[in-house]
């Protein structure tokens, strides 16, 4: 076996169209993630009663099970029952024809969602009990209080775990691939089935994400400043 | 073929998941051990600006955060055959096990490394120069008066590291190690009942994860850790975030 640079650079260029489906599953669970994980926060950060229980107990449940495995039931369950499940409902579609970037989300956002609700519900902590008081005393409605004065406070605290759960959202869909979700993972691996040059598509595949994450870092730290910049400001 | 699935299946299958639990545990116990030690070596030379090697350490690190864990695993099980070659060791005779501990190691190293250098740095620099004038000398410096300090500052980063490493190890079964989910998969691959296999090794992990939670838990309460002034510390459950941003 001899280490070929130059099919390092082909699979490369094979590989690098996965890109835009990659950032999309990270985007949409992010974005799904971070709702939820705000409701979550907030649910716990005013202790509702009831609900704040369940969520606790959901999240420590949640936090304990790997990726892959989240991946692999769900995974199972749809392959198995949503052709039962879509005749019974009366849908005409099969399970073939579902994109399977679908299953990464659900799976992501899932992950998304127990990260974020720590973060933010971290980052909750960071506003003074001050600010509520004066949010009171200018008559500002519990509804008012959150929009206006905890979250637009929180968002900068809670910036770098956004970034950090953005990037590890985009190393989890290589996880997802396992379960058949076609992106830059199983792309390479199919780019190198037919000459057995796994090492140098890993190579390529690798070099894309440190890539991509390179980037989002970067981008993290323009708009950290950016933010800081504003506070500072106001 | 009966109903698709069955609960009391979860509890059958249990004993058998669980007893591949060792293979998880050994291989969250050595990753743990490597990433200590060559992440306190990194961090080290990135503190101490060692040249040369201070740059690969800086890349090194970057590459481990910024790629998947999947992705480096396969590296490492393709690649080491490469250089093991050139050594004249057969690959074939390496246990797979092997290519973990050197994934899940280096894994570690990174990011504890970054966890050591920000707990070391957080030691504030009038200690050592205490120390320094007291006579003492660079390595009494490090071993009794910073380390004792940066211990405590890092251990509820490196809680979540771990209890991450856990999760982390249920990647193994992809190069064909039977740990926890391989297992599962294994026999859930013999009985067509896969899903409820899978929710056995669920709820290990979960146990698992809720047990290693409480123990460090406990260890930082027994160094008393709560009554000294920290630093913010922010839990992620993947990354831990050394540092956050003040709001004015």
């Amino acid at each position: 076996m001899n280490f070929d640079i130059g099919f390092i650079f082909q699979v490369m260029g094979q590989i690098i169209r996965y890109v835009p489906i990659t950032i999309y599953m990270a985007v949409v669970s992010l974005i799904i993630g971070g709702m939820l994980g705000l409701v979550v926060a907030l649910v716990r950060y005013y202790k509702v009663p009831g609900l704040s229980q369940l969520f606790s107990i959901v999240i420590t449940i949640l936090k304990g099970v790997p990726l892959i495995l989240v991946f692999l039931v769900i995974f199972l369950i749809t392959s198995q029952n949503f052709n039962h499940f879509a005749k019974a409902v009366g849908w005409h579609i099969r399970y073939g024809d579902l994109p399977m970037s679908v299953l990464a989300i659900i799976g992501l956002s899932l992950m998304a969602t127990v990260g974020l609700s720590e973060a933010f519900r971290g980052a909750f902590e960071s506003v003074k009990q001050v600010q509520f008081d004066a949010a009171r005393s200018l008559g500002m409605t519990q509804l008012q209080t959150i929009r206006r004065v905890l979250i637009p406070q929180t968002m900068p605290v809670a910036l770098p775990m956004i970034i950090n759960m953005f990037i590890n959202l985009i190393k989890g869909t290589a996880i997802a691939s396992l379960v058949s979700v076609v992106e830059i993972f199983s792309a390479a691996t199919q780019a190198a089935s037919s000459n057995y040059k796994y090492f140098e598509a890993y190579i390529a595949a690798a070099l894309i994400y440190w890539m991509m994450t390179i980037v989002i870092e970067r981008g993290a730290v323009f708009l950290e400043v950016r933010m800081d910049k504003k506070i500072k400001r106001s | 073929m009966n109903s698709f699935f069955q609960p009391h299946l979860i509890w059958q299958y249990f004993p058998d998941v669980l007893s591949a639990l060792p293979v998880t545990l050994l291989l969250t116990l050595v990753s743990t051990i490597i990433g200590v030690i060559v992440g306190a070596g990194i961090a080290y030379v990135r503190m101490e600006n060692t040249p040369f090697l201070k740059q690969i350490a800086a890349v090194f690190t970057s590459f481990i955060r910024g790629t998947p864990i999947l992705i480096q695993m396969f590296l490492v099980y393709y690649g080491l055959p490469f250089f093991l070659g050139y050594v004249g060791i057969d690959a074939d005779d390496v246990n797979a096990l092997v290519y973990l501990f050197i994934t899940y190691g280096l894994n570690m190293a990174a990011f504890l490394s970054e966890i050591i250098r920000a707990a070391l740095e957080s030691v504030p620099a009038t200690q050592r120069e205490a120390a320094l004038t007291s006579g003492y000398t660079k390595r009494q410096m490090y071993f009794k008066i910073i380390f004792p300090q940066a211990v405590i500052i890092a251990m509820p980063s490196f809680a979540t590291m771990v209890i991450s490493l856990l999760q982390d190890t249920s990647l193994a079964f992809t190069i064909g190690v039977i740990d926890v989910v391989g297992k599962a998969k294994a026999l859930g691959t013999a009985t067509f009942h896969t899903v409820e296999a899978y929710i056995s090794a669920m709820i290990i992990f979960i146990i698992l994860s809720f047990i290693l939670e409480r123990l460090f838990r406990w260890i930082e309460k027994r160094s008393n850790y709560s009554s000294r002034q920290m630093p913010i510390v922010a839990t992620n459950p993947v990354i831990p975030v050394i540092e956050t941003p003040k709001t004015s």
